[in-house]
């Protein structure tokens, strides 16, 4: 794609109130064009390692695109050609904003992920620091010994050997779901239907178990 | 229609542009935060599957947000390790739209993995494949529905098909989420039953007394010929997963129905589930069940007037 056709694209965009298919596809196609016209620019950045500089410019890509993406209305097509907008915006903003600041949103979810069951993000990284046995082996255990008869007693409908304990040990022994429906008898779809439901609401329920598990 | 064209060159990862696709660029801190799930997993081939997961989620939420459609990438069930552990689906929420799946497109072949859990219960499908680094994530494919584990990404239709798909979803009525209201959440114009009306109600209506309180909220509609009736909702939590609902359609005051005024309770596949039908009646009441993600909808038909709200629970 030429910056012509670039450009056009832009004022499509333009063309159609936000949020609208039209617009959103035009913005599709001019995201994906201007990465594959390999025409948008390597700000210079003195002593950065190849690395940090892949990783900086990367960044700031995602910051520009959404850029884009919301204010593609302040683009204006009787200046530039819409290459040489978006480069200026890559060149003297986005590239800047991410080479001086460092950016913290991973921790977010890292911690979001044991935040249900109030572990603390130290606690959680108490049991990883223990070597063996991994959570996944933990998991499976506590699965397995079923201590409160909560996951042998959670079953399908009027098919008790379909319970939750039961398809979910065959999961992390590798079956498939084709192979745990014809071993239990019951449909792949009522028995996917069925698992969805139950790990939902019996994962706060492992997450305790694991950390009271003792060896 | 099928996307026939959307054959990758051989030599990377990367969609020939011809159909609807997006490039993500890939960030460091994207491959760190989901580098830090993959070693919580010992096996090889379930960590490199967290990874892409997680990468292809990162990927379709930034797509999203880009389009400016709402999601709720901290609500996905993907940042529990239990549920990364025994479930193979990677899934984002759209707010008041549904649960996209995001599925893996093989590094060697177009053959794109779906989770055989995640057959149902989802708004759709997006295929996402990565360049060799995982510096760049592509969005090539989407399918309204799946129903096998393994597809080749020619039957898979382009973005277009999803922002088609957006469209449909945000032009019809927002649904009225009952599980918001077991948190005390109402969307508006759902008012607190006024006690006169419940008393009278209880008195005249029902048979039986349930079992335990639930939510009750009514909402008063103005037919174009300046009929008014009030549309009362109650919903009940039981020990099962499910909740009881109870519709009923009241008139103002001491008033009766209006005669021939038709209620009926539909599925999401637009089945009428129960029908009822107003002979001077003083309300009309319909109860069922439904169970959690289940969609119904309340048609009230009076003449040539009709009147549709869609639940959600």
């Amino acid at each position: 794609m030429d910056d012509e056709q670039l450009t056009q694209l832009a004022i499509e965009a333009q063309q159609h109130p936000p949020n609208s298919k039209a617009r959103q596809t035009a913005l599709t196609r001019l995201i994906s064009g201007l990465l594959s016209s390999k025409r948008l620019i390597y700000p210079s950045a003195p002593g950065l390692s190849a690395d940090r500089y892949r990783d900086y410019r990367a960044e700031a890509l995602q910051n520009l695109f959404y850029y884009i993406c919301q204010f593609i209305d302040r683009y204006d097509s009787d200046r530039a050609s819409v290459v040489r907008w978006v480069n200026m915006l890559l060149d003297r903003r986005f590239f800047r904003e991410v080479s001086q600041q460092e950016t913290q949103q991973n921790q977010r979810f890292f911690a979001k992920s044991f935040d249900d069951a109030q572990i603390s993000l130290r606690e959680m990284q108490r049991i990883l620091e223990l070597e063996r046995p991994f959570l996944s082996e933990r998991i499976y255990r506590c699965i397995e010994e079923d201590i409160d008869d909560i996951f042998k007693t959670d079953a399908v409908h009027k098919q008790p050997q379909a319970n939750f304990q039961a398809i979910a040990l065959r999961r992390l022994d590798g079956y498939s779901w084709q192979h745990i429906s014809q071993e239990l008898g019951v449909k792949m779809s009522t028995l996917c239907g069925f698992y969805q439901r139950a790990l939902k609401k019996n994962a706060p329920i492992l997450l305790d178990s694991i950390q009271n598990l003792e060896y | 229609m099928k996307n026939t064209k959307n054959i990758r060159s051989t030599d990377t990862n990367a969609p020939i542009l011809a159909d609807l696709s997006f490039t993500v660029p890939l960030s460091d801190s994207n491959r760190q935060l989901a580098d830090r799930f993959r070693c919580l997993h010992p096996e090889a081939q379930k960590a490199n599957q967290i990874y892409r997961q997680l990468l292809a989620l990162l990927s379709v939420e930034f797509y999203c947000n880009c389009m400016g459609i709402p999601n709720q990438l901290e609500h996905s069930d993907s940042w529990n390790f239990i549920q990364q552990t025994l479930s193979d689906s990677a899934a984002l929420p759209l707010t008041n739209i549904g649960v996209l799946e995001c599925c893996l497109v093989r590094d060697a072949e177009p053959i794109v993995e779906g989770s055989a859990e995640a057959f149902e219960n989802r708004f759709g499908y997006i295929a996402v494949s990565f360049s060799p680094s995982y510096d760049e994530a592509y969005l090539v494919g989407f399918r309204k529905h799946l129903s096998t584990e393994h597809t080749p990404l020619s039957e898979w239709d382009s973005l277009e098909m999803f922002l088609d798909a957006i469209e449909t979803a945000t032009r019809t009525p927002p649904h009225v989420q009952l599980q918001g209201w077991l948190q005390h959440q109402f969307e508006p114009g759902w008012k607190l039953v006024s006690q006169a009306i419940e008393s009278s109600e209880t008195a005249v209506v029902f048979r039986k007394p349930p079992s335990h309180r639930g939510i009750e909220r009514i909402k008063y509609l103005e037919f174009s010929n300046g009929q008014q009736i009030g549309l009362q909702v109650g919903v009940y939590p039981t020990q099962a997963e499910e909740i009881d609902v109870c519709v009923r359609i009241v008139p103002p005051e001491d008033r009766v129905l209006p005669v021939d005024l038709q209620v009926s309770v539909l599925d999401a596949e637009e089945t009428i589930v129960m029908h009822a039908r107003s002979r001077e009646t003083r309300t009309l009441r319909l109860e069922f069940s439904i169970e959690p993600q289940e969609v119904f909808k309340l048609k009230l038909q009076h003449q040539s007037l009709t009147f549709t709200e869609i639940f959600a629970f």
